[in-house]
């Protein structure tokens, strides 16, 4: 899939799924498109990743199970709560993840520049690919860190502001030490916002690539109708 | 005046020259001398639980109680010399000497990352390249950094070494048959697909020469390429600088890590506080002594042989072992490990599996082994720090879990980057004195002589993360002192040091392993043998 594909399906679904006019006037619509990444997923043969979603979509949706109904009654309203955004913002994050698991660095850095954004915006959001597991590296390294010198339990109880401060200063400095690094390491590898780069991926968008984008298209258009025809309250 | 660079190939110009090269960093530096003082007198009023530090191990006298400044300035002085085409020119020197600014200068990072007035000029080839940006420089100079984990900018290892060409928008048929060369003459095939952040440090510093190599610069620069290396990594650096060089590169080598590199080196270029000491020939190099380089201040230019070791012992991980001394005859101050395992989710194989085996009280004992096999995750266990990690210590008379062991432990680890927690390092020393039932005066004392002995005590108002790598180790190692626990691990120690500061530490372990367990991890033959440790090790089978 093209990068410019991924990401019409990466703006649109978290839009129109997030949007009550929207999943009150399709319902129909809103299955479909929470049955999307799920698709992709298989297609990509991620069956953990499948199950995981599965799971979390039926455990949001428990409330609307009416076999299930003397239990989601007596849920108490903080868990409806994050039930509910769970089940708005799970498709989303599903289709967050699966672009930035299958997009190279490169593949989303041209992809970018050919639909003329600013060299800058996409340089910086590309890190963005790199750092997530960089961060979490740093924060089990830190965690061990602090219950080596003894700064767990009772005393990070005790003293929050400051533990929160030697929890954080190191994570904020290490991974921007890291970051620099990879910038001079980058720079002087000869990345450049101003020339030209290779590109490795064909720049032309195949039939379902244009099928992706036409039909996220009309679904933002569809979306933006029915705000529009939507009763105001 | 400049000329054109090919009337300057003509004349048989030097392809680099530095001429006259002084800089100054130009950040001002906080005088945080006042803010220290008061800190110091208001800062933690502690409660004590354990016995005090052991000021004995600290020869020196104590000093008066001093306020120092940051000076960790660096500045290069009226630095000079030629480099031939093809030529590999080593420079070394102390930590802190210069090497890096000066190859940041040469690769363009400074000014681009760093404020500092430079003075002189760097030619390529008889032209000035001071002014060139450094992503433009970057088609004349490659640059290989010291740490793996930070320089590559992909996930998949063909990705990466596609990347520089990429930036330089070489024809995609160009970049695969320069990438597909490479691969070929280092056997890289294999690891094309592989993701980087699942490489050894060896295999990712190699990913990260041939990613620049790609990109054909004449000039190649390493910052202390070997530092997270073990000796098969350096063995396979060593050969990719030779394939370089008969290939014409010219090569510059930062290192303080003299023996991979010296039957290659053409001239070595020695630096001290900013100034060029010395500058001789990789002959004469290769004819001085041990002692001589040690008169210099440098480490041995020959392979240092690992020392001879009466103790049989061999950890074989992950076959299992049978029980070689029994419970009954172990010491309270011996550690003991009982069906130490540990598994990753993934693997079905377990990464580790030690079946009884004892480390003597009281001693040196090091772990050694190649890039990959488990050093850390074994010593992470021992210090009850592995969560996956399941089994047994038997300690002073005592059975444990092994994650009840963190009460007795206090460790380096390998980045000493995520165990620096405070805003100074004078606080970070005192951190770990939280417990101690010493009086604030006693602890300012005894931070500061340890503060002096490591070298550190004209840094002790400067932020952790300010200070060098070698400082930082050293730091990170002082903090783990303080804390005076009975078990004191450390992984790689010395990756970042130079000779003196090594030797200072090899000698403060000596002191503490007198009773003190010591435990720790290195590639280091050198600090293997002024330690005089017992080995151990670790094979995967």
């Amino acid at each position: 899939m093209n990068i410019r594909s991924k990401l019409a399906i990466g703006i649109t679904i978290p839009t129109v799924m997030l949007s009550a006019p929207f999943r009150q006037a399709w319902p129909v619509l809103v299955w479909l498109l929470s049955a999307l990444p799920l698709i992709w997923m298989l297609f990509l043969k991620r069956w953990r990743m499948a199950g995981i979603y599965i799971l979390v979509m039926f455990l949001s949706h428990i409330e609307r199970i009416p076999a299930l109904e003397p239990l989601s009654l007596h849920l108490p309203w903080p868990i409806l709560l994050f039930l509910t955004i769970l089940q708005l913002c799970t498709p989303g994050i599903a289709v967050g993840i699966l672009i930035l698991q299958t997009t190279s660095i490169s593949e989303y850095i041209n992809g970018l520049s050919r639909m003329r954004i600013p060299a800058g915006i996409t340089l910086a959001t590309s890190v963005i690919f790199r750092f997530f597991p960089t961060i979490r590296a740093e924060n089990i390294g830190i965690k061990r860190a602090l219950r080596m010198r003894r700064l767990t339990g009772l005393k990070a109880l005790h003293h929050p502001l400051k533990f929160f401060n030697y929890r954080l200063t190191p994570l904020l400095l290490s991974t921007s030490g890291i970051g620099d690094e990879l910038s001079m390491a980058s720079l002087c590898r000869g990345l450049s916002t101003e020339r030209k780069r290779t590109s490795y991926e064909s720049d032309n968008l195949r039939f379902y690539d244009w099928i992706i984008i036409v039909l996220s298209g009309l679904l933002i258009l569809l979306w933006l109708v029915t705000l529009l025809v939507a009763p105001r309250k | 005046m400049k000329k054109s660079i090919s009337a300057a190939i003509e004349e048989n110009e030097p392809i680099l020259l530095i001429d006259n090269l002084s800089f100054t960093y130009e950040e001002p530096i906080m005088d945080l001398a006042d803010w220290y003082d008061e800190e110091v007198a208001t800062s933690h009023t502690l409660t004590a639980t354990r016995g005090m530090a052991p000021a004995e191990l600290f020869d020196e006298e104590l000093p008066k109680s001093q306020t120092s400044t940051a000076e960790n300035e660096m500045t290069l002085k009226d630095i000079s010399f030629s480099v031939e085409a093809g030529e590999l020119i080593l420079i070394t020197g102390e930590s802190g000497c210069g090497k890096t600014t000066l190859l940041q200068i040469i690769n363009g990072i400074i000014p681009e990352f760093s404020n500092g007035r430079i003075e002189g000029d760097v030619l390529f080839r008889g032209e000035s390249i001071i002014g060139i940006p450094v992503d433009r420089r970057g088609t004349l100079i490659g640059s290989v950094f010291q740490n793996p984990r930070s320089q590559f900018f992909n996930v998949l290892v063909k990705d990466e070494l596609r990347f520089g060409c990429e930036n330089l928008n070489l024809p995609v048929d160009v970049i695969e048959k320069r990438v597909s060369m490479l691969v070929k003459e280092f056997q890289m095939e294999s690891y094309l697909e592989r993701n980087l952040f699942h490489l050894s440090g060896g295999e990712k510093q190699k990913v990260a020469c041939l990613s620049v190599a790609a990109m054909q610069p004449p000039i190649m620069l390493y910052d202390e390429p070997s530092s997270n290396l073990d000796a098969a990594g350096m063995r396979s650096l060593a050969q990719l600088m030779q394939v370089f060089k008969l290939a014409g590169v010219t090569q510059l080598v930062a290192e303080h890590r003299l023996s991979y590199v010296s039957g290659l080196v053409d001239r070595v270029i020695v630096m001290k506080d900013g100034k060029i000491e010395e500058n001789f020939s990789g002959d004469r190099l290769r004819s001085l002594s041990v002692e001589q380089l040690r008169q210099m201040g440098l480490r041995s230019s020959r392979a240092v042989q690992p020392p001879a070791t009466d103790h049989p012992l061999v950890i074989r991980s992950p076959i299992e072992q049978k029980n070689r001394t029994g419970t009954q005859d172990i010491d309270p101050e011996d550690l003991y490990i009982e069906s130490l395992e540990m598994t990753y989710s993934k693997a079905a194989q377990p990464l580790l599996r030690i079946k009884d085996y004892c480390f003597k009280g009281n001693r040196i004992h090091a772990l050694v082994a190649g890039n990959g096999v488990g050093k850390s995750t074994l010593l992470r266990s021992i210090a009850g720090l592995e969560k996956r990690a399941k089994g047994y210590v038997h300690y002073r008379g005592q059975r444990y879990k092994l994650k009840q062991m963190s009460r007795f432990c206090s460790v380096v680890f390998q980045d000493v980057n995520r165990q620096l927690l405070t805003d100074s390092v004078y606080n970070e020393l005192l951190l770990s004195l939280e417990e101690s039932d010493m009086s604030l005066k006693e602890k300012d004392e005894l931070i500061i002589l340890l503060a002096k002995r490591l070298e550190l005590d004209h840094f002790l108002d400067a932020h952790p993360f300010s200070l060098s790598g070698g400082q930082k180790q050293r730091l990170a190692f002082a903090t783990t002192l303080l804390m005076n626990q009975p078990i004191l691990i450390l992984d790689e120690p010395t990756s970042g040091l130079d000779l003196k500061h090594m030797v200072i530490m090899a000698e403060i372990l000596a002191e503490y392993a007198k009773n003190h367990l010591v435990l720790l991890a290195t590639h280091d033959q050198e600090l293997l043998r002024m330690l005089g440790a017992e080995i151990h090790e670790l094979i995967n089978e």
